[in-house]
């Protein structure tokens, strides 16, 4: 299971039907930070996105720990 | 008889070459063969059509190419989204059309599609700012259903020609979005490498 099944996966866990948008890998607290856009609602056909994540139950604590049992 | 050398020596005597030297030195012995006293100044002094016979076209004037400038950009960065909404990739690039009669040749291609937790069906769409504004859609580019390879259905690469004719001379910024129907879905996974091209072309 590569790093993004794991954190697909584990954000599923957490918190289904959550909408974003990952360039890159998820590895690290740094990857969480900057390579996800969160999307928050639709304007029109685009997505509306946010760089912080902005539900609460998904930090990367939280999201590395389910990771972690993967 | 048949005068071959001159002996300078025995006659004690010498030639002025600058003043006393005329006629034809063949070209068997590093000549010319001319007989010509004065030359044209190529640099300056010819003009019109070279004859097709001479080694030339027979033009007398060309048509600038069409091909005005290119850019690129590749990446072997994984995109995936779970969005169900189009949103923005990091596949984009930019150009500036030297006239609004240019026209903008685009390719993306390559990469690797694929899903996260399941089977998805995406769909890719190229949207473009123009001049730093917002974001509108282009051309929807492909939609695709990947899964392991079960009922027929695979991980396609993008493929993706499209002529632009964005009539300004701003600059534009041409970005891939994508959204699926359901689970996650990949553009370019694996690090499988895709591309995007822009090319202007002259009207």
């Amino acid at each position: 299971m590569t790093n993004l099944e794991k954190f697909f996966t584990a954000l599923n866990t957490l918190r289904a039907n959550t909408e974003c948008t990952v360039n890159g890998d998820i590895v690290t607290e740094d990857n969480f930070n900057n390579n996800i856009q969160w999307t928050t609602g639709v304007d029109g056909e685009m997505a509306i996105t946010v760089p912080s994540c902005p539900h609460s139950e998904l930090t990367w604590t939280a999201v590395k720990a389910e990771m972690d049992k993967l | 008889m048949t005068l071959t050398t001159i002996n300078l020596a025995a006659l004690g005597d010498t030639i002025n070459l600058g003043t006393e030297v005329t006629g034809t030195l063949p070209t068997g012995n590093g000549g010319t063969g001319s007989t010509a006293t004065t030359f044209v100044n190529a640099a300056t002094n010819v003009t019109g059509t070279l004859a097709t016979t001479n080694g030339g076209t027979g033009a007398t004037s060309f048509t600038p190419g069409k091909l005005l400038q290119v850019q690129n950009f590749t990446t072997t960065t994984s995109i995936t989204t779970t969005s169900t909404s189009f949103a923005a990739t990091i596949l984009t690039d930019q150009i500036t059309p030297s006239a609004t009669s240019s026209k903008i040749l685009i390719f993306i291609n390559g990469g690797r599609s694929s899903y996260q937790t399941g089977q998805s069906e995406g769909v890719q769409s190229l949207y473009v700012s123009v001049g730093g504004g917002g974001y509108s859609e282009v051309v929807s580019m492909m939609e695709s259903h990947v899964n392991g390879g079960t009922n027929g259905y695979g991980k396609p690469a993008t493929a993706f020609n499209y002529l632009h004719s964005p009539n300004t001379t701003s600059t534009l910024d041409y970005k891939v979005y994508i959204k699926t129907n359901t689970n996650g879905y990949v553009i370019n996974s694996n690090n499988a490498r895709i591309c995007m091209s822009l090319m202007e072309i002259a009207a």
